[in-house]
């Protein structure tokens, strides 16, 4: 997918003064987050299976290609199919591919951020195939024409007035002064409209949250029953998937099944979880003739072994994006590429490079919540902070800033220097803003000032006063030395 | 592709650090790690683990009842239908076909392939979750998966002896039995649910409106 | 009141923004350590903990002025800081800043091991219960993230704040939410950073408390040049400042008149 991550400040900006999107995030403290504290609360084990998910995940990165070794000869021991793809184009061409040899003319997808990665359903639609989104939040945003702003719920910077007059735009059809004005009627809406769609598919698409390793069985796990309903009814069922996502056995699927759900949106189990391995069995009555797996490296092999790799354990959960204060201010279309929020910041360097994205883990105050609500522990904040490292080696950020960083580090490792400066700043300052206790301009930190004062120092520096206090004896029973 | 395979096998092969405490690794790769956590409440027994099943069936807005036998069934069902004021019309999944039926004449049974988008299905369920109150659907000859996420209203049915504590108790039941993984493996928890509006969640998505677990003595 | 133990000795480390901005801080932060029977020093050598620099990705910077730090209270049995922020940078970050350098790991090591935020250092390290402060008024408290989630500073300040005479806590929604400072952040991402403190001021209005309450400088300055920018008439203060009794001086931002 294309990327517009370095306007992240100017589309923040605009982000920043949208009503509606503001009214829409607003919801996320109460709602999304209030939902994952109280879960989390009600499973006193919710740490040490924290632990244990991180000690799973950094133990398939150890030995990845074994295990996908192991998910690939599971797979094709049940007569399905496997094909890697090295970059967004091998993947693309490979479901191209599959859908034109059963002479597709639609395909049902489920959510999948990596089909947004690999911008699928456009791919799809110009070589003439209808790509379906059945996910209500993704059908809503397929309507509309635009990306998901979030990895679990794409639709949540809209309103429930922003879907309505969609849907009175889009299904055409029906009675344009229908009510509705209830969530229900809007989920019944889509549910009708999407049914016939689900049996008329010829291929169903969907992602992977994770593989199986012991079984060869790709899991989803959802609420709605689309992607279900995706995967068993068309002849042919292609799962989306990136190489990091193979665990190795049913139990360690386990430990993940009681973080996901709770991390992402406060639900102790989703209404579904569903294994699929290979095609369907001569007796069964429903399921595909055709089970293929896509996997994706598309620059993941590239962070094995790195400082980051951590960032290959993320289990999609969205929580750093829900509990994020950045991304609770801008919303998820601002970071400008497939994955938003803290994941973004760090992951999105890694896969299109930091030239393109800096602008993602430098908004960021490293306040940590984000690492705080984790599921397996990725330490976000380090991430972002090592991609600024990699900027500032690289020279990427403004000169002006690298120079003010050195002057910065030269003047305060002269003590002496720095105290007589200092001191002069703290007399001058407040000789200005004395009076108002605090100022309204400052050179050099106009964002400080354009919506704050800069509030006054007190006088003489704490230094200057010790200085003073040791010469007069009146040194508090402090050594100033 | 097969260039692409050897392309990611490269990389990952030259990129991969072993772990620190490299010696605590097994041989075998998947050979099932026995350390990872269990919570308390998917340990349970007995009673308990019953009760714990009865309370989170009920949390994730599903329904349960008790019935002494497979006899009593059908007339569960029945009940169940008259409740909701629904038509007295069913399709019966797979080996749901084998209940007496014929005890509930004033039901209309139906268990062809082309009545899997009926608005009513009762399926048997392979296992019940006590921590999750989840129901584990499998996929089997005669039988139909789609039909699990189709109807209005779902009426699962499962053998007392069949609630579990964990799902790991499960997978151990998976694996006794001969064979592969069954293709399908659907863990159902309640009705299906989409919080995509305004983070609010409305009951009935895609699948069943309603889900209806009928508990066999 | 403590009883006084043999004497402890702690250099201060009082960090750049208290130094400049609020020395006041940094004599109530002594009178909090002398009181609870600590033999307090303070360095001369001290300034920037390398935080700029760290956080903006220049490692060289950062480095330079760690080193400082740590040749300059490495030799004390304990440092103290009264702020969550520089605390953390010694005790969560020098040795993530040196982790190919084992000489200096080690000494970061080391010296991680003795600093201390100021409330936790008095209530974990020292044991204190309760202190003997006055303060008239209903006040609210902001977790600063550094404090809170890198050195687990929540209870502690609460814990002596619930010993101050007069003094009623009336918590705010969203304590823990930061406030949008984040340091060069505040001046880098402004509109975003406005968002956020905008949002804090309205918790902290709605509280009811009349005066704002944390235990980092550098959100005190954000927060309180909000409120003073938007007429809020909830005052700032540093919690040192009130559980030293020292209150006298204007609240943070507030003119002399």
């Amino acid at each position: 997918m294309s990327s517009s991550c370095s306007s992240f400040k100017q589309n923040a900006a605009v982000a920043i003064h949208d009503p509606k999107l503001q009214g829409a995030l607003g919801k996320l403290g109460d709602g999304l987050q209030a939902r994952r504290a109280a879960a989390v609360g009600q499973l006193p084990e919710f740490d040490a299976l924290r632990n244990d998910a991180q000690r799973i995940k950094r133990q398939v990165m150890a030995d990845l290609d074994c295990y996908l070794e192991q998910f690939e000869s599971k797979v094709l021991e049940q007569g399905g199919q496997v094909h890697w793809a090295s970059t967004a184009d091998d993947a693309r061409n490979a479901v191209l591919d599959i859908c034109q040899k059963v002479g597709a003319k639609t395909v049902t997808k489920g959510k999948s951020m990596v089909t947004e990665e690999l911008e699928l359903n456009n791919f799809l639609a110009d070589n003439g195939i209808e790509p379906v989104e059945t996910d209500l939040g993704e059908y809503i945003l397929q309507l509309r024409k635009e990306a998901p702003s979030h990895i679990v719920v794409p639709a949540v910077h809209l309103q429930q007035d922003d879907i309505a007059k969609t849907f009175v735009k889009s299904h055409a059809q029906l009675d344009p002064s229908r009510d509705l004005t209830e969530p229900e009627r809007l989920v019944g809406e889509a549910r009708e409209a999407l049914r016939e769609r689900f049996f008329a598919a010829d291929v169903g698409i969907t992602g992977a949250n994770y593989m199986v390793a012991e079984t060869g069985s790709t899991v989803i796990v959802t609420n709605e029953g689309n992607g279900d309903l995706t995967q068993t009814l068309p002849k042919v069922h292609v799962v989306v998937t990136t190489i990091e996502r193979v665990i190795p056995t049913l139990e360690d699927l386990s430990t993940f099944l009681r973080l996901l759900p709770r991390s992402a949106t406060g639900q102790e189990a989703t209404a579904y979880v569903t294994l699929s391995s290979g095609p369907k069995r001569e007796d069964d009555w429903h399921g595909p003739q055709e089970f293929h797996v896509v996997i994706l490296d598309g620059g993941r092999s590239e962070l094995l072994g790195s400082e980051n790799q951590d960032v290959l354990n993320c289990i999609r959960c969205g929580a750093c994006m829900n509990h994020c204060p950045v991304y609770g201010a801008v919303g998820g279309h601002a970071y400008g590429w497939v994955y938003p929020g803290p994941i973004g910041s760090a992951l999105t360097p890694a896969l299109i490079g930091v030239e393109k994205s800096s602008a993602l883990p430098n908004a960021s105050t490293f306040c940590g919540r984000c690492v705080e609500v984790c599921p397996v522990k990725i330490p976000l904040t380090d991430i972002m902070r090592r991609w600024r490292v990699e900027e500032q080696t690289k020279k990427l950020t403004s000169p002006f800033q690298r120079a003010g960083l050195s002057a910065w580090a030269w003047l305060a490792t002269r003590p002496g220097l720095y105290q007589a400066l200092t001191g002069l700043t703290a007399w001058g300052m407040k000789v200005v803003g004395r009076r108002r206790g605090g100022l309204t301009r400052l050179p050099f930190a106009s964002g400080w000032t354009q919506y704050r004062n800069f509030p006054t120092p007190e006088g003489k520096t704490f230094h200057a006063q010790m200085k003073q206090k040791a010469k007069t004896k009146a040194n508090l029973g402090v050594r100033y030395e | 592709m097969s260039n692409a395979r050897e392309k990611i096998f490269a990389a990952i092969a030259r990129n991969k650090k072993p772990m620190q405490d490299a010696a605590e690794k097994s041989e075998n790769l998947i050979a099932r790690v026995e350390v990872n956590t269990i919570p308390a409440r998917g340990n349970l027994s007995g009673v308990a683990m019953v009760e714990e099943f009865e309370k989170r069936v009920l949390a994730s807005a599903a329904s349960i009842e008790y019935v002494s036998s497979n006899k009593d069934v059908p007339e569960a069902i029945v009940r169940y239908l008259a409740k909701h004021q629904l038509p007295n019309v069913c399709f019966a999944n797979g080996k749901a076909g084998q209940f007496s039926w014929s005890r509930v004449p004033e039901l209309d049974v139906r268990t062809t392939i082309g009545n899997v988008n009926s608005p009513v299905v009762v399926t048997e369920a392979f296992r019940g979750i006590a921590e999750t109150g989840s129901l584990v659907l499998i996929s089997q000859p005669g039988h139909s998966s789609a039909s699990h996420f189709l109807p209005e209203y779902l009426i699962i049915i499962l053998p007392y002896n069949n609630i579990l504590p964990s799902q790991e108790s499960v997978w151990e039941d998976v694996r006794q039995r001969s064979g592969d993984i069954p293709r399908t493996v659907n863990l159902v928890t309640g009705p299906s649910r989409t919080g995509d509006i305004e983070q609010k969640m409305v009951l009935g998505a895609h699948g069943p409106r309603q889900v209806h677990l009928v508990v066999v003595k | 009141m403590t009883e006084t133990t043999s004497s402890i000795q702690v250099a201060l480390y009082v960090t750049c923004l208290v130094d400049v901005m609020r020395p006041s801080v940094g004599f109530a932060a002594i009178k909090l350590l002398q009181n609870a029977g600590c033999d307090v020093i303070v360095p001369k050598q001290q300034t920037c903990c390398g935080q700029p620099g760290y956080n903006s990705g220049d490692e060289v910077a950062a480095k330079a002025l760690a080193q400082q730090v740590i040749e300059t209270f490495e030799s004390y049995d304990y440092v103290v800081a009264p702020s969550g922020s520089c605390a953390g940078m010694i005790k969560d970050h020098y040795p993530k800043l040196f982790s190919k350098d084992a000489e200096w790991h080690s000494r970061a090591l080391a010296l991680a091991k003795n600093t201390h935020e100021l409330t936790s250092f008095l209530v974990d390290e020292l044991g204190v219960q309760t202190l003997d402060a006055h303060f008239e008024g209903s006040v609210c408290y902001h977790d600063s993230c550094a404090g809170l989630r890198e050195l687990n500073v929540k209870a502690q300040p609460r814990q002596l704040l619930s010993s101050v005479k007069g003094l009623s806590l009336q918590e705010m929604k969203g304590e823990e939410e930061c406030c949008g400072f984040g340091g060069l952040f505040c001046v880098k991402y402004s509109d975003i950073s406005n968002t956020m403190v905008s949002r804090k001021l309205d918790n902290i209005e709605r509280s009811g408390a009349d005066t704002l309450l944390a235990g980092d400088l550098g959100c005190l300055l954000n927060m309180a040049g909000k409120m003073t920018r938007e007429g809020s008439t909830v005052k700032a203060r540093h919690v040192a400042e009130v559980l030293a009794g020292m209150t006298d001086l204007p609240a943070i931002g507030e003119g002399e008149g």
